[in-house]
């Protein structure tokens, strides 16, 4: 066999087992924890799944129908606690992992893609049964989910089958063997669990992300509210900021000035970000600090 | 045109001039005020980043330093009800006219925050990192409490 061609199978190779031991060693780490334990922290790392609270009750709860402003209407979240008529009681893994993974429920219907799938699918398999396990533990609440208010064409669901024909690649994460363990987790942190592009990357037209200007910021956010550019450019993004700076700000909110996130960024490090380890959030400013800068002034339409 | 229709039109353009006038004079009579309500609010704002530098890089000066500026927030928040006392909704100000519509729940908040600077201080004074950071959070709750009732969100943000 000419050597050229062996090359490239003995890199595989390695890199099939740097990750296997990467694994090895996290997965010994966490064997102490529960999956409903290590469900909880995907929640978090998910920013709470905040989207999904029932604004109806006073205590925070995920049985849905929070109302979310998009450029394309106003959908509901959805309940996701174990109630067997209205919520995600009585799904199997299969279900779950398909939901969550392919945009697809059991019922066959396709989600909006304002339900970040399209970040989900890069989740492990692990990551996503233990989410189920810790959902399945949550007080269910009888709420019944709420039909999305979106105008003609994308009212029409066959509309979402087109759009994923062209946008959605159901894909796992895949780490990346040239880059650190922190870079890799932070990667694997910020696409697949914090889905940190599904705000700050900008749409398209067509509302797919637009990856050529990939964390750039956006300023037509769910809510309508402005999602800053997270790139490292000095002068638009947050070049200035140092690791520290970026683990100090998911972990409380304050920007190195003092100042405080209001809005979306703010609930969701409340409800999620703050709990994560000093080791994750680290990991997510080292992933972050390695994007490419893009100039992009984020300013009120 | 009948000369009827001009003096409508004068008497239009000059109502409305005196409009644009009287609101311009307005705004500038109610810039000393706003301004110092910012510098109060960056004031908050200096003492929370010094709190954040000292903590996220672990500064060796003593805990008396987060202490220090803790104290001071809570002390700053004490200035709040009054230099927000003026209703002042307009210019270049990011309060919403809600501080007014819901003026106790302001001041209720305002106090919260020096509640909550003030239990941060007393927890410095322990010189225990981890033991601060579920203080820093709670003073993290009153800034975001109050910010999302009554100050525009970035995208309603006036012009810089």
């Amino acid at each position: 066999m000419n050597p050229a061609r062996i090359l490239p199978v003995i890199g595989v190779v390695l890199a099939a087992l740097l990750v296997a031991s990467l694994t090895v060693s996290s997965q010994e780490a966490e064997a102490e924890k529960t999956a409903v334990e290590r469900g909880a922290y995907v929640v978090q790392a998910a920013g709470g799944c905040t989207c999904h609270m029932n604004p109806g009750l006073e205590a925070f709860s995920l049985s849905g129908g929070r109302p979310i402003k998009t450029p394309f209407g106003t959908i509901y979240g959805t309940n996701l606690t174990p109630d067997p008529d209205t919520g995600i009681g009585g799904w199997s893994d299969d279900d779950f992992m398909k939901a969550m993974r392919e945009g697809i429920g059991p019922d066959g219907k396709v989600y909006y893609p304002v339900f970040p799938y399209t970040s989900f699918t890069k989740m492990t398999d692990q990551d996503v049964l233990d989410m189920k396990a810790y959902l399945d533990t949550l007080e269910p609440v009888n709420n019944a989910n709420k039909e999305p208010e979106f105008g003609f064409p994308y009212s029409a669901r066959s509309t979402i089958s087109v759009w994923r024909g062209l946008h959605f690649d159901a894909e796992r994460f895949e780490p990346d063997s040239e880059q650190t363990d922190d870079w890799n987790r932070g990667a694997y942190l910020s696409e697949a669990l914090a889905h940190c592009g599904e705000c700050h990357t900008p749409r398209t037209f067509m509302g797919a992300t637009d990856e050529d200007m990939y964390y750039a910021g956006s300023v037509e956010g769910p809510e309508g509210e402005l999602a800053p550019n997270i790139t490292p450019d000095e002068a638009t993004g947050v070049g200035s900021w140092s690791i520290p700076d970026m683990t100090w700000f998911l972990q409380t909110s304050f920007k190195p000035d003092g100042d405080d996130a209001q809005g979306l960024m703010g609930e969701i490090v409340t409800h999620g970000y703050q709990y994560l380890s000093d080791a994750d959030l680290k990991a997510i400013a080292v992933y972050l600090a390695s994007l490419e800068a893009i100039e992009n002034e984020v300013t009120p339409p | 045109m009948t000369l009827r229709k001009l003096l409508i039109a004068l008497v239009a353009l000059l109502v409305l001039g005196i409009g644009f006038t009287f609101v311009e004079a307005q705004e500038d009579d109610d810039a000393p005020e706003i301004a110092y309500r910012q510098r109060l609010m960056k004031g908050h704002g200096a003492s929370m980043g010094s709190i954040g530098d000292f903590l996220k890089y672990k500064l060796p000066y003593g805990s008396n330093h987060v202490a220090v500026h803790a104290k001071n927030i809570s002390e700053y928040a004490t200035l709040i009800p009054a230099a927000f006392e003026k209703k002042i909704a307009d210019g270049k100000t990011d309060a919403k006219p809600e501080v007014w519509d819901n003026w106790d729940d302001f001041v209720a908040k305002a106090n919260a925050l020096n509640v909550a600077a003030t239990e941060l201080s007393a927890a410095a004074a322990g010189g225990d990192m981890r033991a601060m950071m579920p203080n820093v959070k709670a003073l993290g709750d009153a800034c975001r409490g109050c910010h999302n009732d009554y100050r525009k969100p970035e995208e309603e943000r006036y012009p810089r």
